[in-house]
């Protein structure tokens, strides 16, 4: 356990290094690249808190994104509040906004939740188009262009998506570890038996999922700073919502480092194949998610640990256990 | 000590528990039999929270817990081992027993884990096994063991015997047992197995359709002509 735990730190401490030195060396499309991948990481995170550890697949979490992403672009437009505070008050937003919705539809399971959030993002993005005043309704909304360099302002946009993902990460690293996430792993198994514990189930789901929501609206802030320019379409669209839920699929649901190993996975395919299948590339994501679904239906983290034909088992090995492992019983 | 009385409880529109009373005092085994649908799971599920009575009440040592969620009635020491067991089947055995402590502080987790592994020494080489995997037995034994851990006052317990051989059943009951006589224990059991449940329990109840129509001492009803006729087949 020992040494897994120090390959870990090692190979974390490259890996940050990487990510930390990268950004100032690329070109601009590359450092794009990284971005979107940094942030779909964030996504798929998030989503890992209330769907791999809860076992409520919330494939309309994208509503947090795109409130994340409007209550910004409100916020610096409208009041003209500076964007740190308009970030953190879009994700307090989306942390508030899943609380108030999560009482009635955490109710509900299995598809029947899935389509309620699906309903709620079709809703918010509908209410978003009619709020002309305030959101601009179909038109979109720009907001204020930075007073920077662009490669200054891009390297800031990435470190800031970096920073969330590390916070996120961590969050569910501890979590995963703490009895609050004990109790969500017991409701994902068996939620009444969890209920006649002593766990206070509602509480728990609401809980994972505004912490889930904070970090996605985090994300859409970041994005429509990123951007410019957000319209409802774009911010609120469900294959953004189905993007993030296959690379929690990809990487390991109920994993801590499945879904970074997930985007990053994920992009690698993104460039290199369907670069070749421009016309149907929504085809190629539906085939990937049956083939996920049939071939590695743990994810490819538990997949790389248990197989030997992997170069870094070692590394996948180390990095499920601090994914998997439950840590309580020894601390007794 | 629990006092139950005129309670009501059903699911939606359909009543199942009309105008109940039972009590189960200090130091007893209760058991409650009676034939399918006569509302004993029913029964059990009002008493530990997981659903809520329409009417009438339920006192443990003076407090009313009708109207509560089941995490406060876990809280105020009345511990519930639901019919066909309900593991968390994705969880190795030790994180099932973890789980029924889960309202106690983590000071005790290891000796009160050492107490369930001396009580069923099977599971002890298996904690780190995922509970889907056990036999039926040990599944039970599981359950017991995740029961016992929050160190009850009550214990409630559906169908001790489902599905399982007779040696088993022997062996689990013989357990329970042991702990009621070791600490403070109360015991309020269904049971399908009337000839066992008479022989452990020192009083018990005979449900039909959701009302109580029979009460006594176990061996006063053992003894009776009508429940030997309907539940022994003597």
């Amino acid at each position: 356990m020992r040494n897994n735990l120090a390959a870990v730190g090692i190979w974390v401490a490259v890996l940050f290094l990487v990510l930390t030195t990268l950004p100032l060396i690329l070109s601009g499309y590359w450092l794009k690249i990284l971005t979107n991948i940094i942030m779909f990481a964030v996504l798929a995170q998030s989503c890992n808190i209330i769907s791999g550890y809860t076992g409520y697949p919330a494939l309309g979490n994208v509503v947090f994104f795109g409130l994340g992403a409007y209550s910004t672009a409100i916020l610096m437009n409208r009041i003209g509040a500076p964007f740190p505070l308009a970030l953190l008050a879009a994700g307090l937003i989306s942390g508030l906004y899943a609380a108030v919705l999560g009482l009635p539809i955490l109710k509900t399971k299995g598809h029947y939740f899935v389509m309620a959030t699906l309903g709620v993002n079709e809703a918010t993005r509908e209410l978003v188009n009619n709020l002309d005043f305030l959101t601009g309704g179909g038109i979109g909304m720009s907001l204020p262009i930075p007073d920077r360099s662009i490669q200054s302002f891009y390297i800031l946009i990435y470190f800031t998506m970096l920073v969330i993902l590390v916070s996120c990460t961590l969050l569910v690293h501890f979590v995963s570890r703490s009895p609050f996430g004990f109790a969500l792993r017991a409701i994902r198994a068996n939620e009444q038996a969890a209920g006649v514990m002593g766990i206070n189930t509602t509480l728990c789901k609401t809980g994972a999922w505004v912490a889930s929501a904070f970090f996605t609206g985090l994300a859409g802030g970041v994005y429509a700073y990123w951007l410019t320019y957000i319209e409802s379409q774009v911010v609120f669209s469900i294959i953004i919502g189905v993007k993030f839920f296959v690379i929690l699929l990809l990487g390991g649901a109920g994993t801590v480092f499945g879904p970074l190993l997930g985007a990053f996975m994920f992009q690698i395919i993104d460039q290199f194949i369907w670069g070749a299948f421009p016309e149907f590339h929504l085809g190629v994501l539906g085939l990937l998610m049956i083939m996920v679904v049939i071939f590695v239906p743990n994810g490819l983290l538990r997949l790389f640990e248990t197989r030997i034909w992997f170069p870094a088992k070692g590394l996948f090995q180390a990095l499920g256990v601090m994914g998997t492992r439950a840590g309580r019983s020894e601390k007794g | 000590m629990l006092e139950i009385e005129h309670l009501a409880a059903g699911y939606g529109e359909v009543q199942v528990i009309w105008d109940l009373g039972l009590t189960v005092g200090s130091g007893e085994v209760v058991a409650l039999l009676g034939a399918n649908g006569a509302g004993k799971t029913t029964l059990l599920k009002v008493i530990s929270g997981v659903l809520r009575p329409s009417g009438g009440s339920v006192k443990f040592h003076g407090c009313e817990l009708s109207g509560l969620g089941p995490e406060q009635v876990v809280k105020s020491g009345i511990s519930h081992i639901p019919e066909g067991r309900q593991l968390f089947s994705g969880m190795t055995v030790e994180e099932n027993l973890v789980m029924g402590a889960y309202t106690r502080s983590t000071r005790g987790l290891s000796s009160g884990l050492e107490r369930i592994y001396e009580i069923f020494p099977e599971l002890s080489n298996k904690r780190k096994r995922q509970a889907g995997t056990l036999s039926g037995g040990e599944q039970q034994m599981c359950a017991v063991g995740r029961g016992l851990m929050s160190d009850p006052k009550l214990l409630l317990i559906d169908e001790l015997s489902l599905g399982l051989a007779p040696v088993v059943v022997e062996r689990l009951v013989r357990a329970v047992m042991e702990v009621h006589q070791q600490r403070e224990l109360d015991i309020l059991f269904v049971e399908q197995d009337v000839q066992l449940a008479l022989e452990v329990a020192t009083r018990a109840y005979v449900m039909e359709s959701g009302r109580i129509v029979k009460q006594g001492a176990s061996q006063v009803l053992m003894d009776d002509p009508a429940v030997r006729q309907a539940y022994l087949g003597l």
